[in-house]
This record gives C-alpha cells, structure tokens and sequence, in this order.
C-alpha cells in the first residue's frame, strides 16, 4: 500500500497488515497513537508518534521538497500523489494583514499533526446522477449539494468521467476541469492521478474565477466542472460561463435545499434560474450514500 | 637511431606529461563549470516553478553521464523514504561519487552545502542560499582558471626545457 512508506521507519514494523480495506482517514498526531477511520466508523490505532517523526513523514509526504508546498500549506492541506488530501495542523506564522482587514498567514511550523482522507475513486456510483442531468447531447446545469465528507467530489469526479468517455447512445463531451484543491483530477506534478476521461482538460491548483474565464477562453469546453462553489467571484465566473454557451456541473457545501437561497450569492443565480438540477448528497450512518435530485422549481424528480 | 628512438621517447613522454596535465585540469575546471551551471539551473527553477528536487535533478542530471548517475543515486535514496533529512542523503551520495570527479575538497565542500538550499523550507531562503554558493563556485572557478594559466606559463617551458637538457645529457 502506497501509505507504508510515507510513516517514519520505526512506525512502520508497527503498522497492522491488511488493515487497508475500507480506510477513510489516517489520523497522526504528535505523541499520541497512529488512528485508522475507516468508512463504517471503527477506529484502529497503534505506534505513537513524535513530534520530529511527523516531519520526517512531511519529508516524505512532500518529496523532501517542502518549500514547493507553501502556498498549500498556507490553505492548511496539500494533495500527496494518489490524490489523497492531506491536512496539516501546527504553528500558524502570521504574516502583515492583507488590505482588506484579513489576516494574513506566512505558512505553518512546528507540524503537529496530519489528517490523510483517502480519496476514492468509485467508477460508477454517479451513472444514476448522470442519467438524471443529460439533456440531449449535452447536461443540465448542475449543483451537487452535500455537507462535508458527504461525497460531492467523488460524485463529481465519476459524472466527470462518464460524460467524458461517453457511451453507445451518447457522445463524449468536452469537459473543463478547475481544479483549485487538486482534488478532482488529483494531479501531481502536473499529472492528473484519477481518471477523467479522453476529453477532459484541468488547470491544475488554479483560482476558480481565474480558471473559467481562461478555459472558456481557450478550451472551448462543453461543460465547465467546478468543486466548492462559495465566494462571490465563483458565481459570477460560472455566470459568465453559463452565459458563453458551456454547461456547469458543480459543487457546493449545504445540507439542505433551502440553505442555497440562504447563500448570498447563490440567491442571484437561483433568481435567474441559471441552474436546472439540484443534487442532494446524504451519508447514513453505515457509510452509504443517499442522494435527492431536484429540478430548476426544486420539485423533486428522483 | 638508437640516440633518435631516445630523443623521440623523452620528447614524448615530456609532451604527453603536459598535455595529460593540461587535460586534468580542463576537466577540474569543466567539473566545476557543470557543478555551476546546475546550481544556476536550480535557482532559475525555483524562482520561476517552484520544481520539486527530484524532477530537478533528473532534468538535470541528463547535461553528463556522470552528473546522470550521481544524481539518479541521489533520487534513488529519497525515494525510499528511509532517511528523515535530504540534507543527508544528498551529503553521503556525493561523498560515495567522490572519486568520479576531479574537483578539490574547498569545491566538495561547496557542492555538498548545496543541500541547504535544496532542501531547507524556505524558497526564499534556498534562493538565496543557492546564489551565495553559485558565486563563491565562480570564484572558486575563476581562481583555478587563472592558477591553470601560470602554471601553464610555468610547465611547458621548463618540461621542454627540461627535456632538452636530458636530450644533451644522453648526448
């Protein structure tokens, strides 16, 4: 497993094998017990690791190339080959507050601990979701909505794939991928880690409304794929794109429907009627996932 | 013709001991020009991408064979993941590569310090860390070029000189 060698050597003899089925979260954290989460909710923990061993694992986490993680590590995570997402907790260096009254963070030091979510590619799970949004040979603009941990990138991520590669009845698409969290496509050093598709471009660790303007500028994209839909410049962005021709298919944190209209800026793009479908992602208790889709009048269709 | 064959044998022998001189020292100098060019190569890299270490030196390492095979030995070792410092592995491949190269141990010196730049956390500080060693290198450079010169000036007339004398000698 691709997760041994990234543990200090003397925690490695202590990692259990054939614990890695079903693993959702590798929790480390200075001086106390290694944690497996796995998807079901048990919990394994084992070895304890010291506070200088967690940098030896960022050593190896970063290809003994920390300095090129800064800007990630300003955002608190970074994404290790496999696509799996990393979290780093430990001490803030802050730096002068930027102009408009925000305070501004140099990077972290003094690492003390790390939460690995392990991403998982399910090949198929949004053949249901993707049925529901076609809309000839192209899709209906699209939100999925979902809490965190939910699943709204791996669903994005398989509808993604499967419009790009098409089927008997329906073309492959063109499809534009910014990804700003490298959690989508999960590229490192530049190469996507998950499959897309054959028709599927990404601008890789790029700012959202940076990245529409320029896909739609010189991809010539079909459909515009975006993950976190939150600041008003995302929505103004994805209004431009919807107003070029191409089709979204994004995602945005909620919990509910009607907290969409609670979101400032989403209460612009709802009046317009922009976006046709609404996807309601659920976890339950045992790990499945339950999803809702809803048209444009928030009638439920599925 | 036995005196010619000797004459022929010293003069070539005096000949051959200079150029072999002059091309050990090309060599030093073309080792620290390489050493140089790798250290500006990665400045320019990281100013302008950020590249990772290991995409650096197998980029990199393609300029020689030799810089091939050290720095393939140094990627190697990173990528097992058992040694907590890179300032470490980088330290001991190049120590182990000594012999393959033909600068002086001021220059190893240098080379090896190359770590800190390589490897520390901070790009600013790597940048800077890297230039101040790429200048002392050119220093380092510029002084062995100039030795070469003197010595030279010095060398090949006394070498045949020298071989003259012997010529008359055995006369």
């Amino acid at each position: 497993m691709e997760f041994v060698n990234i543990f200090p050597v003397r925690i490695r003899q202590t990692i259990p094998k054939d614990k890695w089925d079903g693993l959702e979260e590798i929790r480390i954290r200075a001086k106390l017990p290694v944690e497996f989460l796995y998807a079901d909710r048990r919990s394994l923990h084992f070895g304890v690791v010291e506070k200088e061993e967690i940098r030896e694992m960022m050593n190896y986490l970063s290809g003994y190339s920390l300095y090129a993680m800064e800007n990630e590590l300003k955002e608190g995570f970074f994404t290790m080959k496999g696509g799996h997402r990393v979290g780093v907790v430990g001490r803030v260096a802050r730096a002068e507050d930027t102009p408009n009254g925000k305070k501004g963070i140099c990077g972290i030091y003094d690492f003390s601990g790390l939460n690995i979510r392990i991403a998982h590619e399910r090949k198929g799970c949004a053949k249901q979701l993707v049925q529901q949004i076609r809309q000839g040979d192209s899709i209906h603009n699209t939100l999925i909505l979902a809490p965190p941990g939910a699943g709204k990138t791996t669903y994005l991520r398989d509808s993604i794939r499967i419009l790009s590669y098409g089927d008997s009845e329906h073309m492959g698409l063109k499809i534009a991928v910014v990804d700003e969290r490298s959690e989508i496509a999960a590229c490192y050093q530049g190469i996507p880690q998950n499959d897309l598709g054959p028709r599927t471009d990404v601008l890789d660790n790029c700012p959202k409304e940076r990245g529409i303007f320029m896909m739609l500028r010189s991809m010539s994209p079909q459909i515009i794929a975006v993950d976190e839909l939150g600041k008003e410049e995302d929505f103004m962005a994805v209004y431009q794109a919807v107003c070029s021709g191409s089709r979204i298919l994004g995602t945005v944190h909620a919990q509910r429907i009607r907290e969409l209209s609670e979101k400032p800026y989403m209460r612009k793009i709802l009046e317009a009627g922009m976006i046709d479908r609404f996807v309601l992602l659920s976890r339950e208790l045992d790990g499945t996932r339950k999803m809702q889709i809803y048209d444009e009048a928030m009638r439920r269709i599925c | 013709m036995l005196k010619l064959v000797g004459i022929c044998v010293i003069f070539g022998g005096i000949l051959g001991g200079i150029v072999s001189w002059n091309e050990n020292r090309r060599m030093k100098i073309g080792d620290m020009v390489l050493l140089e060019q790798f250290v500006s190569h990665a400045v320019y890299r990281l100013e302008t991408e950020k590249v990772y270490v290991a995409e650096l030196l197998e980029v990199t390492g393609e300029k020689s064979d030799r810089l091939r095979d050290t720095f393939q030995d140094i990627v190697a070792k990173m990528q097992k993941n058992d040694c907590p410092f890179g300032e470490r592995i980088w330290t001991e491949v190049w120590r182990k590569h000594r012999g393959e190269w033909n600068f002086s141990e001021q220059f190893l010196f240098l080379v090896t310090e190359c770590a800190k730049g390589l490897f520390g956390d901070n790009l600013r500080e790597n940048i800077d860390v890297l230039k101040h060693i790429r200048e002392q290198m050119q220093i380092q450079i510029q002084e062995e070029k100039v030795q070469w010169r003197e010595k030279q000036k010095v060398f090949t007339p006394v070498g045949i000189l020298g071989g003259i004398m012997i010529v008359i000698i055995l006369l």
